[in-house]
């Protein structure tokens, strides 16, 4: 039950929006769909929904052409999407209705999930009247209330504070536990890298980096370091050579050229008695990856 | 297009709608207004029937025999008819200025030398001048038969010479006359709710996309069947206050009991056809602009950009509104005629013709097919646009651009 973009390119007049790019999301994982603006992200998931035919390439789902209307898809676009007058039963049951569910069991998944977010006291509520945060629930409630087999979330923490980024952190969890095939779009790399494990890197419209993140990360080598200390040891890593030196509120971020540099930095450290609280040597995160990459 | 698809949409549309304070509070007003127009006429009939006021007679030509009573019988229109003494003059002319004593008028007949007729001398408060022209008829009429007398003839020639001639008016092209104010009326309905429904489906669309719910919309419904879902859902709304407004009009107008027919001038002549016409009209007109305007509602990306995108359609819309209005007092010419098969006058300008004359049937059904084919034709194209519109943001495509990715579709 997987998700197979292939070769997919896709111009709009004199932009080549999306230049070939293939990827394949599979159940039970998470795909990250990572690039700056104008990337090409939501072209693509835009071709995945239906909205524009691809102008070369294919999308398919469990090797049969994806046909939009037979497999439910659940979608949470970037900016959130709801009528701001209306109440929000009203809406949820609409949107649950055009995604094929029944009156009732609308009416029932729209109790249960508001329950599961906490907020069941927004049920009669106009949408204008609840909180960012809680507008950005309902939202998601209406990308999963119909049970979708793939899952497209463009940016689906923003708005949230860190209480319900975890909240939603859990669903998203038992969401890829159950099988579901989730395609993700976000900047903030740090919830990209706490559960996908394939992402994909858009510039311009191209694919400049993809695969297993794990994998990639391990590729790069161990080459960050955190130090602290409450002395000022600017100078001293100065002028160690292959370093770049990032000083911090209480410590040092250093990017090494070669993993090897780690151990002469310690060595110096040990040498001139300097009081280290913290030395940390670690695989570059998926931030420092997508900065050189996107910088390139 | 998804049959089921498209009914949630209509009835999600007509329900949000409808369900809305504002919604609740406008047909509740235009109800109260409806109710205050159409009684308005038959309240100051009503009042004026029971204060037209008194006028005094001053009679200074002995040889000219005119009383207050035969006044009163003759001038009819409820004015009170009193003599009095020309030593009053000044002071019924004092009454008269400061409005005192229901005194609406003095009329002073003095004689003139030799045999000519005697001056009459009408005073008024102000405009109130209705009573001049019946009075001069009737004293134009005493003074003929009271010369004649002196020339001779006896009592019986006068009934002979003062017979009325009867006169009868046959219209070769019959029109409705009487019919002006309700379809004026009707044809004020039109234009209102063409507009106020067409600049809803446009401002509904635009909302949409402005706010991103599209996205969620398109991801799973036909965006055919989505913008007629729409439209179909905001027609009802129309359809619903129409029969609403009728009632309330129906009611104003019957509020002051015993009435003439005048104070029932806004219902007056109209037949249950005219009034199912409307609705056909209606539905025709507001999905002729309706779609236009959605079209236009899609390719806008802010709500604020609306109104000025679609002032060229509102324009057009306007203009069958002055046409029609025109058309109510010429409606068999042949510019009037010819304007009636224009897709975009038919609804205005046919419906005045309707209502005002009578169309052959042939006619009205060739307008209607007109109007139906031109509807089916911008129903197509609309949703066309609507379709590439509604992914588009950022700055408003021109006409060029938007011909461009139609061709490219």
């Amino acid at each position: 039950m997987s998700l197979s973009v292939t070769h997919v390119s896709k111009r709009f007049s004199s932009v080549l929006a999306v230049d070939d790019v293939t990827f394949t999301a599979k159940p039970g994982q998470a795909l990250a769909l990572l690039g700056g603006n104008g990337a090409g992200k939501t072209t693509t998931i835009r071709m995945i929904l239906g909205l524009f035919a691809p102008d070369a390439g294919r999308i398919d789902w469990n090797g049969q052409p994806l046909d939009q209307r037979r497999v439910r898809i659940g979608y949470l676009p970037e900016e959130r999407g709801l009528y701001q007058k209306s109440r929000v039963s009203h809406q949820l049951i609409y949107f649950g209705r055009l995604q094929g569910m029944s009156q009732s069991d609308a009416r029932k998944e729209t109790t249960a999930w508001l329950e599961r977010f906490g907020v069941r006291d927004a049920l009669h509520r106009r949408v204008e009247e609840l909180s960012k945060g809680n507008q950005q629930k309902i939202q998601l409630i209406a990308t999963l209330m119909s049970d979708p087999q793939i899952v497209i979330l463009d940016e689906p923490f923003s708005g949230l504070d860190p209480v319900n980024a975890d909240l939603l952190k859990g669903i998203l969890m038992d969401l890829i536990d159950s099988g579901k095939t989730v395609v993700f779009s976000s900047h903030q790399m740090d919830h990209v890298e706490s559960f996908c494990e394939q992402i994909c890197l858009l510039k311009r419209g191209r694919i400049i980096l993809q695969g297993n993140l794990r994998e990639i990360k391990r590729g790069y080598g161990r080459t960050s370091l955190l130090i602290k200390t409450d002395q000022d040891v600017t100078a001293l890593l100065a002028a160690q050579s292959g370093v770049t030196v990032t000083r911090q509120a209480n410590g040092y971020e250093i990017k090494l050229d070669a993993e090897e540099r780690a151990q002469a930095i310690l060595h110096t450290l040990v040498e001139e008695r300097i009081p280290v609280v913290k030395f940390e040597l670690s695989e570059p995160s998926l931030h420092d990856i997508f900065i050189e990459r996107m910088g390139e | 297009m998804s049959v089921r698809q498209f009914l949630n949409v209509l009835s999600f549309t007509y329900k949000e709608r409808v369900r809305t304070r504002a919604f609740l509070v406008t047909t509740m007003l235009m109800f109260v207004i409806m109710i205050a127009v159409s009684a308005g006429p038959a309240m100051l009939s009503a009042f004026s029937h029971h204060a037209p006021g008194k006028i005094v007679l001053i009679n200074e030509a002995r040889q000219f025999s005119v009383s207050s009573a035969s006044l009163r019988t003759q001038m009819g229109s409820g004015y009170i008819w009193q003599s009095d003494h020309v030593s009053n003059l000044p002071i019924l002319r004092n009454e008269l200025k400061r409005g005192q004593n229901n005194l609406a008028g003095i009329v002073v007949i003095q004689p003139q030398v030799s045999a000519a007729p005697p001056t009459v001398t009408t005073i008024v408060r102000n405009a109130n001048t209705a009573f001049v022209g019946p009075l001069q008829t009737y004293l134009q009429s005493l003074y003929s038969l009271a010369a004649m007398r002196r020339q001779g003839m006896t009592a019986a020639q006068d009934a002979l010479v003062m017979a009325k001639v009867p006169m009868r008016l046959v219209q070769v092209v019959p029109t409705h006359q009487n019919r002006f104010s309700p379809v004026y009326f009707l044809e004020m309905l039109l234009y209102m709710f063409v507009l106020l429904y067409g600049s809803m489906a446009m401002m509904s669309v635009a909302a949409e996309k402005s706010s991103r719910v599209q996205e969620l919309l398109i991801a799973n419904v036909k965006s055919v069947t989505l913008l007629y879902g729409k439209l179909v859902g905001i027609s009802l709304v129309g359809l619903t206050q129409y029969p609403l407004i009728l009632i309330a009009a129906y009611i104003g107008s019957h509020l002051v009991p015993g009435q003439s027919v005048a104070a029932h001038a806004l219902f007056y002549g109209l037949t249950p056809g005219l009034l199912a016409l409307f609705v056909v009209f209606f539905l025709l007109g507001f999905f002729l602009f309706a779609t236009l305007y959605a079209a236009v509602g899609s390719l806008v990306s802010r709500v604020e950009d609306v109104s000025q995108a679609s002032s060229p359609i509102t324009m057009i819309f306007i203009l069958s509104f002055m046409a029609a209005m025109f058309a109510l007092d010429t409606p068999n010419s042949a510019w009037v005629t010819v304007l009636s098969f224009i897709p975009n006058f038919i609804p205005m300008v046919m419906f005045a013709r309707e209502g005002m004359t009578t169309v052959p049937p042939l006619q009205l059904a060739i307008a209607i097919v007109i109007l139906f084919c031109s509807v089916l034709l911008s129903g197509y194209i609309s949703a066309r646009v609507y379709r590439i519109g509604v992914t588009l943001y950022g700055k408003r495509p021109t006409l060029r651009e938007v011909w461009a990715l139609l061709r490219a579709q």
